[in-house]
C-alpha cells in the first residue's frame, strides 16, 4: 500500500520533470505531423479524403524525383565513406600517435564552421576560372566545369565528407576508449597480431558506436542541403537539387499537400533505414559477450 | 599508462604523422585562406579574385596579402554598423536556442533516466524517432504551427522549435543514467529533494555532457539555414548564417571579413569544450 503511493508519487515528479520538453515537441512536432499526415491524404481546396492519390502524384513529379534520387544517392556514397574515413583516423590517432589532441582538435575546426563562412573560398577553388583550372592550365590540361555541370554531386560530396569526418572520428575516439586494453593485451599474447586483433576484438566491441555514428552521418548528410544552397541558391545544378529545395519551394508556393506528402515518404524510409541498423546491430551484438 | 606505439618510433608511426599532417593542412586551408584574404585591401581583392579574374579566365594562385590592410574590417566594425548588429543579433538567438535546449534537455533528462512513470520507454522511444528525423520531415509542419502563431519573420520564429531538441534530450538522459544511484541516494538521505538533488548532485556529475551539449548545440544553431530561409522571408532579418551569403556576393572584400567574425565565436567554444565533447559521447554510450 505504502509502497504503490511512493510509485504513484515518483511518477508524478517524474512527469513534472518531462512536461515541458514533451509539450514542446507535441506543440512544434508531433501535432503538426498528425495533421500533415491528414493532410497527405486529402485535396488541396476542398479537403475531401482522396486515399492515395497525393502519393501517385508526388511520384509522377519530375523535380520530387530528382530531388529524391539525388538524396538517396547522396546518402549512398556520403555515408559509407564518411564512417570508413572516420574510423580509419580514429585507429590512426587512437594508438599511433603522440599529439593526438592537437590533431583531434583541428580535424573536429570544420565541424564547428558554417559553411556560409567558407564558401567563397570553394567557390574560387572550383569557379570555371578558379584555382584548380588555373593549375590545370598551366599544365596544359583542359579547364574542368566543377559547379555547372553533374561533377557538382561530387564537389558537393567532398564538402560533406571535409566537414564531417572530423565528427565521426570523435564519435570512433569515444567508442575505442571504452575497450579496455586487457582485451588486445590477451589477445597479443595468445599471438593474434595487429589486424586480427582488429577484426575479431576491436571490431565487434565497437558494434555500438558503428550503429550510433550510421545514425549520426545519415542525419547530418541530410543537412548538407547548406552546403548546397551556399554553392548553388534557390536553384542550383540538377545534381544537386535536394529534397530540401524541393519542400522549400513548395512551402513558398503554399503547397501545403505536396510537402506533407513529400516529407511522409522521408519519414518512411528514414525509420525503416534506421530500423534496418538497428536490427543489424542486434544481430552483431551476440558477438559481444 | 605508457602507449605501446608512441615509444618505438617506427615507419608507420611516420607515415600516419605525415598522412595526419596532411589532412590537417586541407582541414586548414579554407580557413586559413578567408583570413588572409580578409586583410587584403578591397582593390586587391577584386583584382585576384573577383570580375577582373573572370575576365582574364583564371584566378592567380595569390594568397598572401601585398600589404596588409585592414579596410574591410573598418567597414565591418566601425562604419557600416549593420554588419555587427546583424552579428549580435545571431548571437542572441544562437545563445537563447542553447541555453533553452540545454536547461529543457537536462529537465528531460532527469526525468527520463531517474523516475519511472507509464508509457516512460514508449514516449523515449518517440523521442529518439523525433531524433533522428531531418528537417525535411520537421520543418513543414513547424512552419504550419509557427504561421499559425504568427510567428513568421520573427526571431521567436528559429529559437522556439530550436529549444526543443530531442537530441539534447537523447544525450542528457544517456548521460544521466549512467550517475550512479547511490550518489544520489546519499542526497536524499541529506534531505534534498528532488529538484536540489538535480542542481546540486546531478548537473556538477554530469558537467563534461552538457558542455559537449552545449557545444553541439550552439553549433548547430549558428550555422542553421533551413530554418530562416522558410520562416524567414525578409531578408534583413536572416541570421549571419544566411545574410552571409548574400554579403559575399555583394562585396567580396567585406564577406571575408564578416566570415572571419562569424568563425571567432564556433572556434572559440571549440577550444574551450573539445575535451569535454570527447568525455561526454565516451559518458552517453554507457548504459
Amino acid at each position: 500500500m505504502k509502497k504503490g503511493s511512493l510509485a504513484r508519487r515518483e511518477a508524478r515528479i517524474g512527469w513534472c520533470y518531462a512536461a515541458l520538453p514533451l509539450c514542446g515537441f507535441a506543440v512544434f512536432f508531433l501535432v503538426p505531423f498528425l495533421i500533415s499526415i491528414l493532410r497527405s491524404f486529402q485535396k488541396g481546396l476542398t479537403q475531401e479524403f482522396v486515399g492515395l492519390e497525393n502519393y501517385a502524384e508526388l511520384l509522377q513529379s519530375e523535380a520530387f524525383r530528382t530531388a529524391a534520387i539525388n538524396t538517396l544517392r547522396f546518402i549512398a556514397f556520403a555515408v559509407p565513406l564518411n564512417v570508413l574515413i572516420g574510423l580509419l583516423i580514429a585507429l590512426a590517432l587512437y594508438r599511433l600517435i603522440a599529439r593526438a589532441s592537437f590533431f583531434r582538435t583541428v580535424f573536429l575546426i570544420p565541424y564547428v564552421i558554417p559553411v556560409s563562412a567558407t564558401v567563397m573560398f570553394f567557390q574560387i577553388l572550383f569557379e570555371r576560372s578558379g584555382f584548380i583550372n588555373t593549375v590545370l592550365r598551366m599544365i596544359g590540361a583542359e579547364p574542368v566545369s566543377f559547379l555547372d555541370s553533374s561533377n557538382a554531386f561530387y564537389i558537393l560530396l567532398l564538402l560533406y565528407l571535409w566537414k564531417n569526418f572530423g565528427y565521426n572520428m570523435v564519435l570512433f575516439l569515444a567508442g575505442l576508449s571504452r575497450i579496455p586494453r586487457d582485451y588486445s593485451d590477451a589477445a597479443c599474447i595468445d599471438g593474434a597480431g595487429t589486424l586480427q586483433t582488429f577484426w575479431y576484438i576491436t571490431m565487434p566491441l565497437l558494434a555500438p558506436t558503428f550503429f550510433f555514428v550510421f545514425v549520426i552521418s545519415i542525419m547530418n548528410s541530410f543537412k548538407v542541403f547548406r552546403e548546397a544552397y551556399a554553392l548553388g541558391g534557390e536553384y542550383p545544378h540538377e545534381s544537386i537539387y535536394m529534397l530540401q529545395h524541393f519542400m522549400n519551394n513548395n512551402l513558398l508556393n503554399l503547397n501545403y499537400q505536396r510537402v506533407s506528402t513529400a516529407s511522409l515518404y522521408v519519414f518512411v524510409v528514414i525509420v525503416l533505414l534506421v530500423l534496418l541498423l538497428y536490427l543489424r546491430r542486434q544481430k552483431k551484438g551476440e558477438y559481444q559477450l | 599508462m605508457k602507449r605501446h606505439g608512441v615509444r618505438k618510433k617506427t615507419v608507420t608511426y611516420w607515415l600516419v604523422w605525415t598522412g595526419c599532417l596532411l589532412i590537417a593542412v586541407m582541414v586548414l586551408l579554407p580557413v586559413v585562406f578567408t583570413i588572409f584574404a580578409s586583410f587584403m585591401s578591397p582593390e586587391e581583392v577584386a583584382l585576384n579574385y573577383g570580375e577582373m579574374s573572370l575576365e582574364n579566365g583564371f584566378t592567380p594562385l595569390h594568397f598572401l596579402p601585398d600589404r596588409i590592410s585592414l579596410s574591410a574590417y573598418r567597414e565591418v566594425l566601425i562604419e557600416t554598423p549593420r554588419y555587427l548588429m546583424q552579428f549580435w543579433i545571431s548571437l542572441g538567438i544562437c545563445v537563447a536556442i542553447c541555453v533553452g535546449q540545454v536547461f529543457l534537455s537536462i529537465l528531460g533528462g532527469y526525468a527520463f533516466s531517474r523516475f519511472r512513470f507509464r508509457f516512460r520507454d514508449a514516449i523515449f522511444f518517440g523521442v529518439i524517432v523525433l531524433m533522428v528525423l531531418p528537417y525535411q520531415v520537421t520543418l513543414a509542419p513547424s512552419y504550419m504551427v509557427i504561421r499559425a502563431l504568427g510567428l513568421l519573420n520573427t526571431n521567436a520564429s528559429l529559437i522556439f522549435p530550436g529549444i526543443f531538441s530531442a537530441f539534447g534530450l537523447f544525450l542528457m538522459r544517456q548521460i544521466m543514467a549512467s550517475v550512479p544511484d547511490s550518489i544520489l541516494e546519499a542526497a536524499s538521505l541529506d534531505g534534498a529533494n528532488t529538484f536540489v538533488a538535480l542542481w546540486r548532485v546531478m548537473v556538477p556529475c554530469c558537467s563534461s555532457g552538457i558542455k559537449a551539449l552545449v557545444l553541439l548545440s550552439f553549433v548547430d544553431a549558428w550555422s542553421m539555414v533551413e530554418q530562416p530561409i522558410v520562416f524567414i522571408t525578409d531578408a534583413f532579418r536572416q541570421p549571419l548564417s544566411v545574410f552571409l551569403l548574400r554579403v559575399g556576393k555583394e562585396d567580396m572584400a567585406l564577406g571575408f571579413a564578416c566570415s572571419v567574425l562569424f568563425i571567432i565565436p564556433v572556434l572559440f567554444l571549440l577550444l574551450l569544450f573539445e575535451k569535454q565533447l570527447v568525455e561526454g559521447i565516451v559518458q552517453s554510450e554507457i548504459k
